[in-house]
């Protein structure tokens, strides 16, 4: 009898403080993913965030490339800083046997006088 | 083991059953509620040591930046492949992909007056960072009652750095986007430009408005070549200036396709500055909206009708000894030859009698037609919606057919005259000008209408190259890409009257004559005579050097093989022996004496008989 009444009370009471405990678990584990949760969309806001940044950069500096390489600048450019011209028509061989043996070592970098081919 | 063994220990002391005291219970319960009582707030602690040590530790950036942030995110959408940036008006690109125009985010500066203590202060603030601000007009705007002004929109970053450093609650920005045209004014025509609330007034921007605007991420792609359009700029804009003509046009276009590598007309505009664009009519586009009566080009069409509707050969003569007179008018030639022409020749010197001698075997319904199929009586289907309508006689007598074989009284829009050309010189099939790349259209031959046989358009080629090599447009040549063309020079109707001194002289080239790629054409409008070119302002003079340096341009740019120097002139090779090399007392060849001679009295009686 003693033994009986021992037992339905303890086991009573653990089966309290287990559901506590579970739910306390519960509790603790819902938190967890909460926060993991809020941290992921965090991170994504976060991210799409950059993306979106970096998209915008990237639109500001295709601009500004496409700005920078504008044919008339560069054309000043080239005028300014080499001594290269637009390739002649008599400029242009189909001979193979009038190519150099090989590239020379050192190419001057000057205008290309003209070379007319012997045409004229 | 139990569970139970396990939680409570034989070794501890336990009062059990009815002799536990309710004093014991009641301990209990207390213990447990403070527990929980503990444990809510260690949750709080905890909460609050996340929100304010942890999380605020990595928060780096403005709260502002951030809100602003994130109402650009809600409206972004997700493509699959990340958020899509929502520009509210999509690119414009060329054949390359180079940016024309894009719209880039800018800061805009409002002003909340309530905010705002000391308008003076703000006003003199404002205007120091800005200098084109006008004192009293930001002053009255800061004074005003509402709680709303725009002070200015799209300023540049450095000014936006300047107005913060002013530190007043009453100012604020507002991102907004504006458009940008990396290119400047290159093109401008075509690009065409949009108003401060990206509305599209002007070229594609303005056809393609509602395209553009529909937040479509994809570019619209033209079949403009930024490269190419430099060249011609860069060509035409010396041409005007070494001549001192007031304006010009020119266009690079596919003679296959009809696509347009590079349009411009001049004067241009900076499409950024919309105040540039009312000077001086700077948005009239002068290649497919002005129209003016182009001269000698038109000799294109004369002659090809010729050969192909009166059955006209290479030995068939004209009689250029005397200008014709049909009632008041009277057709002479420019640069008169006095003699009698061969087919060839009366192309290659471009002779008005001639022409006018063709026009007249051709017939007026025939010529009406032919005109009709080229495109020249309607104006222009194409993208762009500044295009003029032609000015065509009406009614359609005898004298236009002649005078419209050397292009006087029509007046077409130059880009009209070059597509109509180029549809002969291409083989003899109709080709519409374009500004959109369109991949798919390119090989679309259901579309083809033929204006002339092959034949005649091979022959339009041969005459087209010896124009360059032997005639009026000697200066448009370039050793190795076989240039072929016709030069045109008009007097302009100035108050109802031909006016001698004000002319339009343009240039229409092809190149490589023997399987024609591209046409080239330059307009000077105006030009005066140098002494580099002897007092001459005529389309040989004034264009064709323009379209030599074009060619020459281009071929390297686009690294087109030129064709070996002994095949040069097979083209004009069968042409030589009609030509009189030696002019009027030169020995005439037996072959030019065998062919048909047509003179106006000839013809006339003709018709005479027949009636």
């Amino acid at each position: 009898m003693k033994q009986v009444i021992k037992k339905n009370k303890t086991g009573f009471r653990f089966s309290i403080l287990a559901v506590v405990c579970a739910s306390v678990l519960a509790a603790i584990w819902l938190f967890n993913v909460s926060q993991s949760v809020q941290n992921a969309e965090k991170r994504l806001a976060d991210l799409q965030r950059n993306v979106l940044r970096e998209k915008k950069t990237l639109r500001v500096l295709r601009a500004e490339w496409d700005y920078l390489n504008r044919p008339a600048r560069l054309e000043e450019l080239s005028r300014t800083y080499l001594d290269l011209g637009a390739p002649r028509a008599t400029q242009f061989s189909d001979d193979g046997a009038d190519l150099p043996e090989s590239a020379s070592p050192d190419v001057p970098l000057r205008k290309p006088v003209a070379y007319d081919g012997g045409a004229r | 083991m139990s569970y139970r063994h396990f939680m409570s220990p034989s070794h501890i002391l336990r009062i059990e059953g009815a002799k536990r005291s309710s004093l014991d219970v009641a301990r209990g319960r207390v213990a447990f509620v403070s527990l929980m009582i503990f444990l809510a707030y260690l949750v709080v602690a905890v909460r609050v040591m996340d929100v304010s040590l942890i999380q605020g530790e990595f928060a780096d950036y403005h709260i502002t930046d951030q809100m602003l942030e994130d109402v650009q995110l809600k409206q972004a959408e997700d493509d699959g492949n990340g958020v899509v940036l929502n520009v509210p008006r999509a690119d414009i690109v060329d054949r390359n992909g180079v940016l024309l125009a894009t719209s880039l985010e800018t800061a805009s500066l409002y002003a909340d007056p309530y905010l705002i203590q000391n308008p003076a202060d703000v006003a003199a603030a404002l205007v120091e960072a800005m200098p084109d601000l006008v004192y009293g007009d930001v002053l009255q705007r800061l004074q005003r009652s509402g709680r709303f002004v725009w002070i200015k929109r799209n300023i540049t970053p450095d000014e936006q750095y300047k107005i913060l450093r002013i530190g007043s609650p009453g100012l604020a920005f507002k991102t907004e986007y504006r458009r940008f045209y990396p290119q400047g004014d290159m093109a401008a025509h075509v690009v065409g430009y949009t108003n401060v609330d990206g509305k599209g007034l002007v070229g594609l921007e303005r056809s393609f408005d509602n395209m553009l605007g529909s937040k479509s991420d994809a570019p619209l792609k033209t079949t403009i070549d930024v490269r190419l359009q430099h060249v011609l700029t860069r060509e035409l804009n010396k041409a005007i200036s070494d001549f001192r003509g007031v304006g010009g046009a020119g266009v690079i276009m596919d003679v296959n396709t009809g696509e347009v590598l590079a349009a411009s007309s001049m004067p241009d505009f900076d499409p950024h500055d919309p105040t540039s664009v009312s000077d001086k009519g700077a948005a009239f586009n002068r290649l497919s909206l002005g129209v003016y009566e182009l001269g000698s080009t038109f000799k294109i069409f004369s002659t090809a009708a010729a050969l192909e509707f009166a059955g006209a050969a290479l030995d068939d003569r004209f009689d250029a000894r005397k200008p014709i007179q049909v009632d008041r008018f009277k057709i002479s030639d420019y640069h008169a030859e006095d003699r009698i022409l061969s087919l060839p020749e009366v192309f290659m010197v471009s002779s008005n009698i001639g022409s006018a001698l063709m026009g007249k075997m051709v017939g007026t319904e025939t010529m009406e037609r032919f005109f009709a199929d080229l495109g020249l009586l309607s104006a222009l289907d194409t993208e762009l919606k500044e295009v003029g309508h032609p000015l065509v006689p009406n009614p359609w007598r005898d004298i236009n057919t002649l005078t419209a074989s050397y292009g006087h009284g029509i007046a077409v829009s130059p880009l009209q005259m070059v597509s109509a050309a180029s549809s002969i010189v291409n083989g003899g099939v109709r080709v519409q000008p374009t500004f959109i790349y369109n991949e798919n259209k390119r090989h679309d031959d259901a579309m083809n209408i033929r204006v002339v046989s092959p034949q005649t358009a091979h022959r339009m080629r041969q005459l087209l190259r010896l124009v360059v090599t032997d005639g009026t447009g000697a200066n448009a040549d370039v050793p190795g890409y076989r240039v072929g063309g016709k030069t045109g020079t008009a007097e302009k109707i100035v108050g109802g009257q031909y006016n001698h001194k004000k002319l339009i002289s343009s240039f229409v080239g092809f190149f490589p004559m023997n399987e024609p790629r591209y046409a080239i054409f330059v307009m000077v409008d105006e030009p005066k005579g140098t002494r580099e070119s002897f007092g001459y302002a005529t389309g040989g003079w004034v264009a064709a050097p323009a379209v030599n340096r074009i060619v020459t341009s281009m071929a390297a740019v686009m690294a087109i093989t030129p064709q070996p120097h002994m095949q040069e002139d097979s083209l004009v090779a069968s042409l030589q022996s009609y030509i009189n090399k030696d002019g009027l007392h030169g020995a005439v060849s037996a072959i030019l004496n065998h062919g048909v001679v047509h003179s106006y009295e000839d013809m006339e009686q003709e018709a005479e008989g027949a009636r």
